[in-house]
């Protein structure tokens, strides 16, 4: 077990060196953040020369790679070029409100795709199966940003019931949650239905009702637990689909996450902000899936984790 | 069953055993959803090959007097524009037909050249194991961890927007899960008796690998491709819809959603219309997929 985690560890370093130096030379493939914030006003050389002495970019890249690597170790991913504020205080404050809206999803995801799935497992083959495969269907054909404008249409424009866009108060997360637990759902669904399926027919499912147990005791208790493994762990795989679908609702709803933070650094050519983002986000993958793999063992003890 | 004497042969019940095509065929027809998704590609295609015959006007073209003309069968809707008109006054029907082919040729590259990355890379990390299987899987590990949407962004602010740097972005980052799914396939491969007997019997790891593996994958692979390319043209759309990716002239149903954004309070139907377009070709692709998998794997068919 520990040979394992230390194993996965070192993948993670590796896999963390690979983003860093992915995101450092696109980066900076992309332009030069001096002549984009002086954009307009003509500037001289000298100026544009000085900022970005300012800004340490006349170091040659191998220095300011090396800089921002030990930035990493250290946790200081410097200050953002444009606003000058410390880098991770910045990506943490809107990492809160982008994991807000990732929970509202996962949780109205996870309410509508578990019955779903439970009754087109029971169900299997009937009318009440076809629809919750439809339901699921549906699920995961929705462009979310499509189904985010038809919600506000319907529910913001028309009903006045939750605003437009923003993010104060509860009733501004309604929307957004649902238009990503809807498209979580549809995956989520098809999945509990599956393993559903499968453990509803195994022997010992046949035993807990010979021996007197009750159909919806049996359902939840014996079969739902061990059909609820397969989907953590599609969860964990999901979990970089959820993030870019977070991105663009973000967009959709004038959400101040994480998503509008990167967009709008790349636009500026905020080097610090973009580098810091995309290698705090792909560690959060990582970690989750390594959460989700080490989940195993506790779920199901016959699991043993090793090589 | 030509190895069968003759003389046994009518001794023995030997039903006719029915050709490949026509297995297919007959699960088709009996798989409501595959059927479904079949017409729903077939019209999505016919719709891309033809759509210079069967749109009813210039999809580029507009009369500002026309714009935002509500569909036909609304009060005030003109029966020349079936879904109504767009902000600057184009017909959304033939925007709308025209639209399907920007889907297609992405969706469809983008998916062609993640096989074209992945398969070989999932082959040789199955078959050879060790070093080659690191290398190349932590590679994979790579793509999968940095975030799909935000990799689109950089690559895309990197080369600016355009077809065909999106099939690239799109094709690079889904190497890696078909990779993966090939990979696991081919240990499993690997270890059943005939592929072991070939080895001994002295088959080059070349020709295992194109002999026995390939033919085995190909099945997978077909279905992991054609649900990619539902999702490419979903991530399409939804690059388009941040204004990353295409050029606003070509009609893309992306881009069309996102301009109906303004107008949505007074003109619905250009954000509705093209979105239930590309929700039906995702629909479609996913159907498809379904089918195929369940023709391939019959054990998955539930």
């Amino acid at each position: 077990m520990i040979r394992y985690i230390l194993r996965r560890l070192f993948h993670t370093v590796f896999v963390l060196f690979g983003i860093s130096l992915i995101v450092f030379v696109t980066v900076r493939l992309t332009g030069n953040p001096v002549a984009a914030m002086l954009q307009g006003s003509n500037p001289s050389v000298q100026a544009m020369a000085s900022m970005e002495k300012a800004l340490g970019l006349n170091q040659p890249y191998i220095v300011q790679y090396w800089i921002f690597i030990r930035g990493i170790v250290t946790l200081n991913f410097g200050t953002s070029f444009v606003t000058g504020q410390p880098v991770l205080p910045m990506i943490l404050s809107r990492l809160g409100a982008t994991a807000l809206l990732a929970v509202g999803g996962i949780v109205v995801g996870v309410l509508i795709a578990i019955p779903v799935g439970i009754i087109s497992a029971i169900r299997y083959g009937t009318f009440l199966d076809v629809l919750g495969r439809g339901i699921s269907l549906l699920g995961i054909s929705f462009p979310n940003y499509w189904l985010a404008t038809m919600l506000i249409l319907i529910f913001s424009v028309d009903l006045h019931w939750f605003p437009v866009a923003g993010s104060e108060g509860f009733s501004s997360l309604v929307l957004p949650s649902f238009t990503l637990g809807f498209i979580l759902a549809g995956i989520l669904a098809r999945l509990v239905r599956t393993s559903m399926l499968e453990t509803l027919g195994s022997q010992y499912i046949v035993t807990a009702r010979a021996k007197g147990l009750t159909r919806w005791r049996v359902i939840i208790v014996h079969a739902l637990r061990n059909a609820l493994l397969p989907t953590i762990t599609f969860m964990g795989i999901q979990f970089g689909g959820l993030l870019g679908g977070v991105v663009i609702l973000e967009e959709v709803f004038s959400w101040p996450g994480i998503g509008r933070l990167v967009l709008t650094a790349v636009n500026e050519r905020d080097y610090p902000v973009v580098q810091a983002s995309v290698l705090l986000l792909s560690f959060l993958y990582i970690m989750v899936n390594l959460a989700v793999d080490l989940s195993y063992a506790f779920l199901d003890p016959r699991i043993r984790i090793g090589d | 069953m030509s190895s069968i004497p003759e003389t046994r042969r009518s001794v023995l019940y030997t039903p006719r055993v029915p050709s490949r095509f026509s297995r297919v065929l007959w699960n088709l027809l009996g798989n409501q959803g595959g059927l479904t998704g079949v017409f729903l590609v077939t019209l999505v295609f016919v719709c891309a090959i033809f759509a210079p015959w069967i749109s009813p006007h210039n999809p580029t073209a507009g009369n500002i007097l026309n714009r935002l003309d509500p569909p036909a069968w609304m009060a005030g809707g003109n029966p020349t524009f079936p879904l109504g008109t767009d902000p600057v006054g184009r017909d959304l029907l033939s925007r709308i037909i025209f639209g399907s082919r920007i889907s297609l040729y992405i969706g469809l590259l983008s998916t062609l050249l993640s096989v074209i990355i992945g398969l070989p890379a999932g082959l040789l990390a199955g078959y050879f194991a060790g070093w080659v299987d690191d290398v190349i899987m932590r590679i994979a590990d790579v793509f999968f961890a940095f975030p799909f949407i935000l990799f689109a962004i950089l690559v895309l602010a990197l080369f600016g927007p355009g077809v065909n740097n999106l099939v690239l972005v799109l094709g690079i980052s889904g190497w890696a899960g078909l990779a993966r799914v090939v990979r696991s396939q081919v240990l499993v491969l690997k270890e059943l008796d005939y592929v072991k007997a070939a080895s001994t019997y002295g088959a080059t790891p070349g020709g295992v690998i194109l002999r026995h593996l390939l033919p085995n994958v190909w099945g997978i692979v077909l279905v992991v491709s054609t649900l990619n390319i539902g999702i490419n043209i979903l991530l399409t759309s939804a690059l388009s819809f941040l204004g990353l990716g295409l050029d606003p002239i070509i009609p893309d149903w992306g881009g069309m959603i996102a301009s109906g954004q303004l107008y949505m309070t007074t003109a619905w139907w250009v954000d509705a219309f093209p979105g239930i377009a590309l929700m039906l070709t995702v629909l479609g692709f996913n159907l498809v997929g379904d089918w195929i998998r369940d023709v391939v794997d019959p054990t998955m068919s539930r």
